[in-house]
């Protein structure tokens, strides 16, 4: 038998941050392996963490440097691509000033990257023109939390969730996408816990749930007002809890007195008595936990709606204890680390608030002010947002207006294939670094294998074009990311006590905060004060909108988008994974089965489904998993998301994703 | 009492973990089934049946006990798929190259190295697991026993 021998890697996928092991023989990745002291998932991985090697292997990679020209691509050296991004994107500073520049770092690059990145970005051309795509998903959680909580990230580790005696999962679906977390909602519920699921879908999360409450899309607000209206009739309010660690509450109480349960039902399609029954299970709870994802967040309410979820746990004091908190599902391996590490248009490292008038751009506003001729160069690092961002028709046409546009990633995307020059980047395991998942857990990934062709890990391309662009070597030579982690340390006090050193060989990594090296991780936040000012919360009182866009005779259905499990955000990994796309491979809705039948619709048909925006074909399923009126699209596809509408939350400027009005017809044959 | 690996339904996600996992380790020859459905999950695995209707009905003898594990001898088997026919869960494949069928082996090589079944180690939700039978329902009945007693605390009875 060969001799092999095992390396640690972090799951390049979602920000559950399951650690697994790669199979290394001979240089090559043939095998992985269960890491199965691994605190949150005991070893276990969903579909997609089991078929990484399919992406690691395939015959897709890229590996050379590649121009674009008029004949196609054209593969170039290192050398001359450097050369040509540092030049372009300093002519253009040159010429029409630092904000004519517009920078996309990549969630799923390690915090290192990341790290460097904003500091490339800030530092060498001169702008805060960088955001991550956590605008698309959690931005409302940054916004809402860190004013209500003085913290925007999860308040207790996912395996605490077992300790929880009431779990409300609202907008969330974690046995589909989070899948190792059911594992602990499961354990929970034997030990007697009641599962509270709202979702305007009956998703596998919702099969287990002692309540489920099919709300509509973006009626979440209106359920948690008239949720928070019940626990104050009923005096099931924590009153110690809001006297000593609150502020705000009479605000709170003003804002809910004439809300009517009535008027919660009418717009909910939920019965009083089931709202009644959902708060006391809450309210009355020893230990409540709130699970929430892009269900809430996905919203031009987005914020308001975080900001809700977030007055209910401090209503019943469901904060600050085991069982008891706020768990925001972060989507990204690293959507957490990108935004600690500062590549974000209005934070620096560590959360330090930039000043409102030098904020930059958000993704969405870069890419309307492309459209607009403001922004004349955009530089893309593992994102691609010709698939995930929304209304992608009129992205696609700014995208291509600009001067100068740059891609760095494993595969010619979608995005990628609109490039001006793309820069071949490593894969996950064929570099080294740190990632911080949903939970605060920051760990480190090991490389196991060396990349393929000229491929690079993306901290050395960072590097090499921040000095070629800013013509110094002293500030960008690292001799490996190490050093990087180093660096953030001194930088991000919460982060001041990991090391790579630290990092490296514990299973499970460290949870911030860590402030110093003695420091063993912080499992529970704002368990005696709450990081605001004055230490205490603060309640904010929200009032329930309608959608932006609500359906009408030409657009008759609510569409709403989401994920499913064997695929993964824009396609990109899992639709080049032959055992995960096999399961959905073709894009599709699902339609219940009364408005199927209405259209005279069969199983797996292709169909047309338009909005105000754009229209795309795609098969339909029957199911009654989905509410009559309502047409659910996975969005792991190109083109959905020409139908989405770009929308944003004022605050968070997150885009409206999930409600959008659309039709549903038969294709002409 | 042979170990065995059980599949606890009221834990299933149908996240389809497991089948990925099974592939993988089997080149490609998936052992463990998740028949679609809309709201259910019923993972279906190999439960080596003793008395065993796939190997009674082997022309070739190509399938042997070997403890408590049930395997497929492809060198005798000629893919006649008659013991797909009599295996009442649906769990034995014909490979697409024809023959030979493949079946669950509870990762054997994983077994001799003191680990478990790929499955079993992957499974997310925890819905599957490897050992004797009475360790497998005892847990269960525990579960069962917690509904019960979860309805007769919100007044909802039996």
């Amino acid at each position: 038998m060969k001799a092999s021998h095992l390396v640690p890697t972090i799951c390049p996928y979602c920000g559950a941050g399951c650690g697994l092991y790669l199979v290394v023989e001979d240089g090559r990745a043939v095998g992985l392996e269960y890491m199965t002291d691994h605190p949150t998932t005991g070893g276990a991985l969903c579909s997609k963490g089991n078929a990484v090697l399919e992406v690691l292997y395939h015959p897709e990679r890229l590996t050379k440097p590649l121009v674009k020209s008029d004949d196609g691509w054209r593969i170039a050296d290192w050398g001359e691509v450097l050369e040509i991004v540092a030049s372009r994107l300093g002519a253009i500073r040159q010429a029409d000033g630092p904000e004519a520049l517009g920078f996309l770092s990549s969630s799923k690059c390690s915090n290192e990257e990341n790290y460097l990145f904003q500091k490339m970005v800030r530092t060498v051309f001169g702008t805060n023109n960088v955001d991550n795509c956590a605008r698309l998903c959690h931005s409302p959680t940054v916004a809402a939390l860190a004013g209500m909580l003085g913290s925007a990230a999860a308040t207790n580790p996912l395996p605490d969730l077992a300790n929880a005696d009431c779990l409300l999962v609202i907008g969330a679906n974690p046995s589909e996408n989070h899948p190792v977390v059911a594992q602990w909602m499961m354990t929970a519920q034997e030990r007697g816990a009641t599962l509270i699921v709202a979702d305007p879908r009956r998703t596998p999360t919702a099969w287990a749930a002692d309540f489920f409450l099919q709300l509509p899309p973006g009626t979440d607000v209106a359920l948690l007002n008239g949720m928070m209206r019940v626990v104050l009739d009923e005096g099931l309010h924590n009153r110690p809890f809001i006297q000593q660690r609150t502020s705000g509450f009479s605000d709170l109480v003003v804002s809910l007195a004439a809300l009517s349960l009535e008027w919660v039902a009418a717009v909910t399609g939920l019965s009083v008595a089931n709202i009644v029954q959902a708060a006391r299970a809450y309210a009355r709870a020893q230990a409540g936990a709130i699970v929430y994802a892009m269900g809430v967040t996905q919203h031009a309410t987005g914020t308001q709606t975080v900001q809700a979820c977030a007055d209910l746990a401090l209503l019943c004091g469901h904060i600050g204890r085991p069982g008891a908190g706020l768990f925001p599902l972060r989507g990204q391996n690293n959507v957490q680390g990108a935004c600690d590490m500062g590549a974000l248009p209005d934070f620096l490292p560590g959360y330090l608030q930039v000043d409102e008038a030098q904020a930059g751009l958000t993704v969405v506003e870069m890419m309307h002010a492309a459209a607009e001729g403001r922004i004349k160069a955009l530089y893309i690092m593992g994102e691609n947002p010709v698939v995930s961002d929304p209304n992608a028709g009129e992205l696609r046409k700014a995208l291509n207006k600009l001067d100068f546009l740059v891609v760095q990633d494993i595969f010619l995307s979608e995005t990628a294939a609109l490039a001006d020059v793309v820069l071949p980047a490593a894969a996950w395991a064929e570099k080294e670094g740190s990632y911080t998942s949903t939970e605060r857990r920051v760990q480190w990934s090991a490389k196991a294998v060396e990349p393929p062709g000229e491929a690079r890990p993306d901290w050395q391309i960072v590097c090499q074009v921040a000095r070629r662009a800013s013509g110094e070597e002293a500030n960008w030579h690292y001799d490996s990311p190490a050093q990087v982690t180093a660096e953030i340390a001194s930088r991000i006090p919460f982060y001041a006590g990991i090391t790579a050193e630290r990092l490296q060989g514990r299973i499970g990594g460290l949870l911030w905060p860590c402030p110093s090296p003695e420091h063993s991780g912080t499992d529970i936040l704002h368990q005696e004060r709450f990081a605001t000012p004055d230490g205490r919360a603060r309640f904010v009182p929200v009032r329930y909108q309608l959608p932006v866009e609500t359906t009408n005779a030409a657009y008759p259905f609510t569409l709403t988008t989401g994920r499913i499990g064997t695929h993964y955000n824009a396609g990109a990994m899992t639709r080049r994974s032959p055992s995960l796309s096999r399961y959905a491979p073709d894009p599709f809705v699902e339609l219940n089965p009364q408005d199927a039948a209405t259209l005279g619709l069969a199983e797996g048909e292709w169909v047309q489904v338009t909005t105000a925006r754009g229209q795309v074909k795609v098969r339909v399923a029957i199911t009654a998993r989905t509410a009559p009126g309502v047409v659910f699209a996975p969005f792991h596809f190109p083109g959905i998301n020409d139908l989405t509408m770009d929308a944003l939350d004022p605050a968070a400027r997150i885009p409206e994703f999930k409600v959008a009005a659309c039709q549903v017809s038969r294709l002409e044959v | 009492m042979s170990a065995i690996i059980h599949t606890e339904l009221s834990r299933c996600i149908a996240c389809h973990a497991c089948q990925v996992a099974c592939g993988r380790e089997h080149g490609g020859a998936e052992n463990i089934y998740l028949p679609p459905s809309a709201d259910r999950a019923v993972p279906l695995v190999c439960s080596q049946c003793e008395p065993t209707p796939c190997l009674a009905v082997c022309p070739p003898g190509a399938l042997r006990r070997a403890g408590d594990v049930v395997l497929v001898d492809s060198e005798k088997c000629t893919g006649c798929g008659l013991c797909l026919w009599a295996c009442p869960f649906g769990v034995i494949g014909l490979a697409t190259t024809g023959r030979p069928v493949h079946k669950c082996n509870l990762c054997l090589d994983r077994l001799e190295r003191g680990s478990k079944p790929a499955c079993v180690l992957t499974c997310p939700a925890r819905a599957l697991s490897y050992g004797p039978y009475e360790e497998a329902v005892a847990p269960a009945r525990q579960r069962a026993a917690a509904v019960q007693v979860q309805a007769v605390a919100r007044g909802e009875g039996r």
